[in-house]
């Protein structure tokens, strides 16, 4: 109490001389020191700290699926209905609850250093280090970064977790669920220039990354060297577009010992193009991405979407229609190992969502959708790879499908997903 | 249809009058830059550009409250403050920038304009204008 009035009686007597004879050192360092009470109470240097985070707290569950059994193919009893991307009927919440906080530190007008870790629940809340960076600012316009950055692969893939700055709960899986990929370790290069009416951004990267994945039920460590990416992203007025492509030398030992499944030194490319209108009211986004690797079995999946939103006040009701679709299943269709692994990554599908968004508070907002499904995965392909797995003898559940449902939903289903969410950022 | 007519009127009617005052994004005269386009305006407030013609430019913002910033947003960059700050969050986490620093109200933003180092840009009532600022653009 006592600390409040002092704070009190040393703002008003700091007043007047703000409005009378305040020097514009002072009042930078006001400025400064305004922004770090507003991000940082307890900043342990001069150094100029903004700590920022988001949380995204939702629940979700599908309708009541059952599962499709496909006549001859494995264990036929107790089949537990089919899951969408670890969702089931019942309601759960860890799928779509998530935090991350993040630390910039701007040691001086040239060089910053900048950390963000991320949680979520699906991973039991372990937190990741997503960002790990140095910034040296070379001109206004031209900046390099190294250390741990997230790829930008498609369009919103570098901020994919602020649900926040996303008018869905999570981005259309059919396109961003395609790509096993996030941070890596390297180094970027931006920069900013102008021609007409028009900015553009071009962003440059090199770098590597290891990460654990699983194929069909096998672990497996994904390796990729030599990530070379380029992307440019462009404004004009309410319109802005992107376009990126990210190529790559991806290694994956699939067996024990050498195979010729194995994915060795072969080239991988990410590749995206979309572009994004908003003029206030009305918004209209679209994306198409790709993800390739030139070896012997590896599904090519595109995926796309397109949403359109308008903005009534403070609620923004949204539709969006997505697709992911596999190409190169003739290459494998002799192949029992090979269609195996193909199937085991390809998908199939489409949805609508249809969803709102309220910002019913400075920096929160609340979001509600549905999505529904159909064309789940391509019988003629899944037919001819039902197991038995020529990879795990004793055999893996019957359904590889190529959607990205654990299992084929019974036909006369009508899959669902309903989403809700608080999601904020400060 | 007449029901639905009059319907339709009365909502247009009810639209909220835009705020009257006139906004201007102002900086010192000494800066070297006599005026901006819409578009110069949008991307330098939108962290998309940070030089106009060679000369690195540092926008600033209005309090949140200050209702210039609202009409400058809607009328220049036709974004609410959800909208900006749904923009801004894209930035800030993939370290693509950060927004404008704010200042305490116009008085502030005038001194520093006319005698900071740095070539500070920010926008104002018109009726708020002083005598060694330029106004480089006009929200009509």
């Amino acid at each position: 109490m006592k600390k409040t009035l002092a704070m009190l009686g040393a703002c008003v007597s700091l007043l007047p001389a703000l409005a009378q004879s305040a020097t514009v050192a002072e009042l930078e360092r006001r400025l400064e020191q305004l922004e770090r009470q507003s991000s940082s109470r307890t900043s342990v240097s001069d150094v100029d700290l903004k700590v920022g985070g988001f949380i995204n707290a939702g629940a979700a569950a599908t309708n009541n699926l059952t599962d499709n059994v496909v006549s001859g193919a494995g264990p036929t009893e107790e089949l537990s209905p089919p899951t969408y991307a670890g969702l089931d009927e019942e309601v759960t919440y860890d799928r779509l609850t998530s935090a991350g906080i993040q630390v910039q530190a701007n040691v001086s007008d040239r060089v910053s250093g900048t950390i963000q870790l991320y949680a979520d629940g699906a991973d039991d809340f372990d937190a990741q280090t997503e960002w790990a960076y140095i910034t040296y600012q070379f001109t206004d316009a031209t900046e390099a970064r190294a250390g741990r950055l997230v790829i930008p692969l498609y369009m919103h893939s570098q901020y994919q977790n602020v649900g926040y700055a996303l008018p869905w709960i999570e981005l259309p899986r059919e396109a961003y669920d395609i790509a096993p990929v996030r941070s890596m370790e390297g180094v970027d290069l931006t920069t900013r220039f102008q021609t007409g009416n028009m900015a553009h951004a071009v962003n440059v990267f090199h770098g590597t990354l290891d990460i654990d994945v699983g194929i069909n039920g096998t672990n497996a460590t994904f390796r990729m060297r030599d990530i070379t990416g380029i992307n440019l992203t462009s404004s004009l007025g309410n319109l802005s577009t992107w376009l990126s492509y990210v190529g790559a030398e991806a290694n994956v030992d699939i067996l024990p010992g050498k195979s010729a499944y194995d994915i060795d030194n072969d080239y991988g490319y990410f590749s995206s193009a979309g572009f994004q209108y908003d003029n206030g009211a009305l918004l209209f986004m679209a994306e198409q991405t790709q993800l390739s690797i030139a070896n012997r079995w590896f599904p090519a999946n595109t995926g796309s979407y397109a949403t359109l939103g308008y903005r009534f006040g403070r609620f923004m009701p949204h539709v969006t229609w997505a697709e992911v679709d596999d190409d190169g299943y003739n290459d494998v269709r002799n192949d029992p190992v090979g269609r195996f692994l193909y199937n085991g990554l390809a998908s199939h599908q489409k949805s609508w969502t249809v969803g709102v968004r309220a910002d019913v508070a400075t920096n929160l907002a609340l979001k509600a959708e549905v999505s529904r499904f159909y064309d789940l995965g391509d019988d003629a392909q899944s037919a001819a790879a039902i197991p038995p797995n020529p990879l795990l003898p004793g055999g893996l559940p019957a359904h590889q499908t190529g959607s990205l449902f654990n299992s084929v939903p019974d036909r006369d289903d009508t899959p669902l997903v309903f989403r809700l969410a608080a999601q904020m950022v400060f | 249809m007449k029901a639905f007519t009059y319907l339709l009127l009365s909502c247009l009617l009810a639209l909220p009058v835009a705020a009257s005052a006139e906004v201007v994004v102002v900086a010192s005269d000494s800066l070297g830059i006599t005026s901006l386009n819409q578009a110069d305006v949008r991307q330098i407030f939108s962290g998309k550009r940070s030089t106009v013609d060679g000369v690195a430019v540092v926008p600033l913002d209005l309090p949140a409250d200050d209702p210039a910033r609202e009409a400058f947003y809607r009328k220049v960059l036709g974004k609410s403050a959800s909208q900006m700050r749904s923009h801004w969050a894209r930035l800030t986490f993939t370290g693509r920038g950060n927004p404008p620093k704010i200042v305490s109200g116009e008085d502030e933003l005038a001194i520093l304009l006319s005698s900071s180092s740095r070539n500070y840009i920010g926008y104002m009532d018109a009726a708020m204008t002083r005598p060694g600022m330029v106004i480089l653009y006009r929200a009509e």
